[in-house]
């Protein structure tokens, strides 16, 4: 009696009962034995071919000297974020006047990191908070008539 | 199985690499004990797809700075299918890996290919006959193996080599679990017919 799972065709049972077959390989192998008890009986020709990469495919390995001159590399790339941070978010006053705010992830309280505002290099005292509103207030005359007349009518509304 | 009843609460299984990637997240400098997990795994996989220590360790290189670049934005995706030893992360790592051996096989293609058998690379033994016979099989092997086209070769390299799951390989060269399998099952079949054949 066959036994096929149902929308499967024979290419995907055939390749399955190879896959539960080296899974039992593998797994005998992370402990150290050639094989296994296998639950289930893959074609015979396959179990061999099977075994024999799971024997005689090396793991290749990076030298000792590659290895720690990379984790040097990325430990000063570490420190570089750490420092500088790879999203900071910094705030820009373009000489025609516009403003441009870089994208941040994090929207932190107080920054303790230096801004570039029109070419000088403002003291770490000025808060993001500020920069925002900053930003904010010198956008704000650019807004569209539509904007403006919507704003006219909130006043209205308003008083 | 641990398929959630409708409306009832959802199971997701931990992450195997969660605590040290949310350590590494809130710390860059903590990548390190990430790394060092898996650059032996990375640098394998890159030598067996570009067969040159240089390039290998190029790739490796590129591979580790977008992930410590990117660890920020990385969000772990663990399936229940993925069973208890699921490592997304290592599935994403894999992932800047294959996309970085892409680039340097792009490279390669560009200039003429630097003739390397990596059985030269297997550790030597005092066994003299052993160690011939033994590299004789490596390279017959590896030869098979290349011979193998892109994703079935990739797909056998992670399963044999880095001893990934299914779904793992899945995720990583974007198929399904069940396309994987067949690709590994022809694979196998391919790499049968080739060991078997003596003019190979």
């Amino acid at each position: 009696m066959t036994w096929a799972p149902a929308g499967r065709d024979s290419h995907e049972i055939d390749a399955l009962v190879t896959d539960r077959y080296l899974e039992t390989i593998l797994a005998a192998h992370a402990r150290g034995a050639d094989s296994g008890p296998a639950a289930v009986e893959a074609d015979p020709v396959l179990r061999q071919t099977m075994a024999r990469l799971a024997r005689d495919l090396p793991r290749f390995h990076p030298s000792f000297r590659f290895e720690e001159a990379l984790a040097d590399r990325l430990a000063a790339a570490a420190g570089r974020m750490r420092t500088s941070g790879p999203d900071i978010p910094t705030l820009t006053i373009l000489p025609d006047g516009a403003i441009r705010i870089a994208a941040t992830s994090e929207v932190r309280p107080a920054m303790g990191r230096p801004l570039w505002i029109g070419g000088a290099l403002t003291s770490a005292a000025l808060s993001l908070a500020g920069a925002a509103y900053l930003a904010w207030r010198f956008r704000r005359p650019h807004a569209s008539p539509m904007a403006r007349a919507v704003r006219a009518v909130a006043r209205a509304r308003l008083s | 199985m641990d398929r959630p009843e409708e409306g009832g609460p959802r199971l997701t299984p931990l992450d195997r690499d969660r605590a040290l990637v949310e350590s590494a997240q809130a710390d860059p400098a903590r990548f390190d004990a990430l790394y060092r997990k898996y650059v032996a795994q990375v640098y394998s996989y890159a030598y067996y797809e570009l067969r040159d220590h240089h390039e290998a360790e190029d790739a490796t290189e590129r591979t580790f700075m977008a992930a410590l670049a990117g660890l920020r934005r990385f969000e772990e995706r663990a399936r229940p299918a993925d069973g208890s030893d699921a490592s997304t992360f290592r599935v994403w790592l894999f992932q800047i890996a294959r996309n970085a051996v892409a680039e340097r096989r792009r490279r390669l293609r560009r200039r003429p290919e630097a003739s390397l058998d990596a059985a030269e690379a297997v550790p030597a033994t005092t066994d003299v006959e052993g160690e011939a016979a033994r590299r004789d099989d490596v390279s017959a092997a590896l030869r098979a193996i290349d011979r193998l086209p892109g994703d079935r070769r990739r797909a056998v390299i992670l399963r044999f080599v880095e001893e990934m799951s299914t779904s793992e390989i899945a995720g990583i060269i974007g198929r399904s679990d069940g396309a994987v399998r067949v690709l590994i099952h022809r694979a196998l079949r391919s790499v049968a017919r080739d060991l078997g054949d003596p003019r190979r």
